[in-house]
């Protein structure tokens, strides 16, 4: 059992800490007081007339591990009664456990304090068995973590680590293989069983986070092998006896399988690495939000994942992404040695992550597709992906996003996520987004983009879970993100205004969901602005042009689709003509869903008409010219469109 | 400097960099993937017999404004590869151009070029890789194994991968 509660415990003094204060002068607030998390560890088995340790040291402050100020612990049931705590009233205290009832396990009570005066509180159980008829097995589960080189970009194998398997399910096999016992590592990779003397049994550690307890954040993630139909690794220890007892230790490790010039051996290590990245994504969202519940998730990977696109069973992938087919959603991960792999790239993990996060926690417009330094892209696909590289750098605590790739994997480039140059700045670049989003997030004010503003993620998570962000009508952008975070935080209005001014987009009192009164146009004066166009029921649009492979590129790029902004004056059947070009399409959204999807009418004839039922209010269009979204680079061009709204 | 020839695309190429067709309108929009150098990319599978030697294409088209770009084939198993083009510099966006490498097969099966094209804007790099298919002889594939594929008591299939196991 674990419980675990946070708590303002001091709002009714503190208002301005908690956000109640009021602003005024030049400089935005500080950010407000987060509470911190208490951990009170993992809970343990042990032998009776054990010294027990009961450990703090997990627990964490949003504001900085020395903003908590006091630890205290205190018994709360079970076990032969209150057995006597030292050092009660520090990170780590200790007790002698007596043989526990069946059922009735020690329970110990943790609650941290912050300087604020906001507390947390969690608790841990403590299990003490017979000596004489039990062997508690016990042992770390550990994995190779390939840091990289911070010169090359590439893998660093001279400096692999031990990196503990957080949060994986561990399963006890008899002699027969059966499974007889199963457990969850915790946050040190620990483990333990109890199981009779002389039991021959092994060891194995399933590519899993499972969680599924009511009341507390669940979560669902393996890592399978896609070239394998779908089978999930499992690191497996040796099939042994654990002896007479006590107690037995098996320590497993999960090599790299690199032997010094290449991979030679089992590349064990490889699907507990990317375990891991997402364990600390779930995690850090459980921290802002203790009662998530996460959505299944298969991470597919394998030594055959390839950068040639086909076959996804065959390990044709293309390259590293995320794909929903149905309810079920997949991340595919490069694998292929000398070429490109990217288990270890945890940046890369936590972006792909982040698109899984967008699609079922939040909301994703996103049309996909490639999108490198500089694109200046269709503003639902910057601002997916920029939010995938600000996630990754906020969840690894690390702004660099790195790739490797290449002989050996010893090549690689990165991204600065908060500061680093991308050519493309504005409403349309994954670059710009990045920037905003990590400057929203991160507390070091780098002078050099006038980073004045620290929320820390709980916020921005807030935003991208709300209700008003996830039905808005607008198509998901940075203008309806940054929107919907300046309407949440009025008190740091102005903070976000500088992140927005500083990547040339509008903001402030000019700032709406719609880009209404955007001005960047990225050069080109004639088919990127309106960001919406307003087209009226009962009427006909003057031409919106949608344009291929010049100057910005095709299929997912800037003007490849341009947006239309209705206002419908009551709920009703509407019919919505797009005339022009060779094959004109268009996609309709409303209250955050797509109530016509795209490509509904594939024949080319140069019109595009459908009968909609729509609610009063606003809904938003997406229309383009088929053959400059469709990714072959032919037919191309500068394809003028009109569109027509009329009731019935 | 040797300049690379700059070729209209032609139509009915594989895709690179996603798993859907585009041009398959019921497949909808494509998967979003990691960032990678703004080139598109995109080649032909290649047909050649043991020893035999031949050409494999691979058309790139800029996608923004580039300082430099580079492309460097990988050794493959399988095969032999190789190109011979230089760096170019100063690319628009819009620029498109055609790499020819030279392909040996070796061995019997379907191996891959993997075609390295790494961008350079303001000092800063980025890549992007294109495996190139090419099917040797039969053209089979083989895939590699990693770890021993069960199937356990209640019928679920796992990769078994051995640990490291220390028992004390």
């Amino acid at each position: 059992m674990k419980t675990r509660f946070s708590g303002l415990v001091a709002c009714a003094v503190l208002l301005a800490a908690c956000g109640g204060g009021g602003g005024g002068g030049d400089q935005p607030p500080p950010a407000p007081n987060q509470p911190p998390t208490a951990n009170a560890g993992a809970d343990q088995t042990v032998v009776e007339n054990t010294v027990v340790t009961l450990d703090g040291s997990g627990s964490s402050d949003p504001n900085g591990q020395s903003d908590i100020v006091s630890y205290q612990w205190a018994y709360v049931s079970g076990g032969t009664g209150n057995p006597g705590l030292s050092n009660a009233n520090t990170v780590q205290a200790s007790f002698t456990a007596q043989e526990t009832p069946s059922g009735s396990p020690y329970v110990f009570e943790l609650t941290v304090t912050d300087g604020d005066g906001e507390q947390s509180t969690d608790q841990v159980q403590v299990t003490a068995v017979d000596a004489a008829s039990s062997v508690v097995l016990s042992g770390t589960v550990t994995y190779d973590g390939v840091p990289h080189n911070t010169s090359t970009n590439g893998l660093n194998y001279n400096a692999i680590t031990e990196q503990a398997v957080r949060g994986a399910t561990v399963q006890l096999l008899n002699a027969s293989s059966t499974v007889v016992d199963t457990t969850t590592t915790d946050d040190n990779g620990d483990y333990q069983f109890v199981v009779s003397p002389g039991a021959t049994v092994r060891v194995r550690v399933r590519a899993e986070l499972l969680a599924t307890g009511a009341g507390s954040a669940q979560w669902n993630t393996r890592v399978v092998d896609n070239t394998s139909g779908g089978a999930i690794y499992t690191l497996d220890g040796n099939i042994a006896s654990v002896g007479a007892g006590p107690t037995q230790t098996r320590d497993l490790r999960a090599l790299s399988g690199w032997t010094g010039s290449a991979y030679t051996q089992p590349r064990a290590a490889a699907p507990f690495s990317m375990l891991d990245d997402i364990y600390g994504a779930l995690i850090d969202v459980a921290a802002v939000d203790s009662d998530v519940i996460f959505p299944e998730l298969v991470v597919n990977w394998s030594v055959n994942n390839s950068t040639a696109s086909g076959n996804l069973a065959a390990g044709a992938i293309g390259t590293s992404f995320y794909q929903r087919i149905g309810g079920n959603s997949n991340i595919y991960v490069l694998g292929a040695a000398n070429s490109d792999t990217d288990e270890y790239d945890g940046h890369i993990i936590v972006h792909e992550w982040g698109h899984y996060f967008e699609d079922r926690l939040s909301r994703s417009d996103s049309i996909g597709g490639p999108h490198g330094q500089g694109d200046r892209l269709d503003m639902r696909v910057a601002f997916g992906e920029g939010f995938g590289n600000a996630l990754s750098g906020i969840i690894t605590d690390d702004p660099f996003y790195r790739d490797s790739f290449g002989n050996n994997q010893a090549q690689g480039f990165s991204i600065d996520v908060e500061s680093g140059f991308d050519p493309s700045v504005g409403w349309y670049s994954e670059g710009s987004v990045q920037q905003i989003l990590y400057d929203l997030y991160d507390a070091t004010n780098d002078g050099a983009d006038q980073d004045s503003i620290a929320l820390g993620f709980g916020p921005l998570y807030e935003v991208l879970t709300s209700g008003d962000y996830r039905t808005n009508d607008a198509w998901t952008s940075i203008f309806s993100f940054a929107t919907a975070l300046r309407s949440a935080q009025p008190t740091q209005a102005s903070g976000i205004d500088a992140t927005l001014n500083n990547q040339n987009i509008v903001s402030g009192l000019q700032l709406d969901a719609y880009g209404s009164n955007e001005t960047n146009n990225a050069g080109n004066a004639n088919d990127v602005l309106p960001v919406y166009t307003v087209v009226n029921v009962g009427t006909t649009s003057g031409q919106i042009c949608s344009i291929g492979t010049a100057p910005f590129g095709d299929q997912n790029k800037l003007s490849n689709w341009r947006f239309v902004r209705v206002t419908i004056p009551a709920p009703g059947d509407y019919t919505i003509t797009v005339n022009g070009g060779t094959d004109p399409d268009y996609v309709v959204l409303q209250g955050g869903v797509q109530v016509r999807s795209f490509g509904q009418n594939g024949a080319a004839i140069g019109v595009e008409t459908d009968t909609v039922t729509l609610q009063a209010g606003d809904a938003s269009l997406a229309i383009a010219e088929f053959n400059n979204i469709d990714n072959d680079s032919t037919n191309n061009g500068r394809s003028c469109l009109t569109v027509s709204i009329t009731a019935g | 400097m040797k300049q690379i020839g700059v070729i209209v695309l032609g139509a009915g190429l594989w895709l690179f960099g996603a798993p859907v067709l585009a041009t398959d309108k019921s497949a909808g929009f494509v998967s979003p993937g990691k960032p990678s150098a703004p080139v598109t990319a995109q080649s032909e599978p290649l047909r050649l017999d043991i020893g035999e030697r031949g050409l494999a294409m691979v058309n790139l088209a800029t996608t923004a404004a580039v300082d430099q770009l580079s492309v460097t084939v990988l050794p493959s198993d399988g095969l032999e590869a190789t190109s011979n083009t230089d760096d170019l510099l100063s690319l628009v966006s819009g620029s498109q151009l055609q790499v020819p490498i030279e392909v040996r097969g070796l061995r019997d099966g379907l191996w891959h070029v993997n075609v390295l094209v790494t961008t350079q804007r303001a000092g800063n790099t980025r890549h992007r890789i294109v495996a190139v298919p090419v099917h040797v002889g039969t053209g089979a594939l083989q895939l590699k194994a990693n770890g021993l594929v069960q199937q356990t008591s209640d019928g679920e299939r796992v990769v078994s991968l051995p640990a490291q196991e220390t028992i004390r």
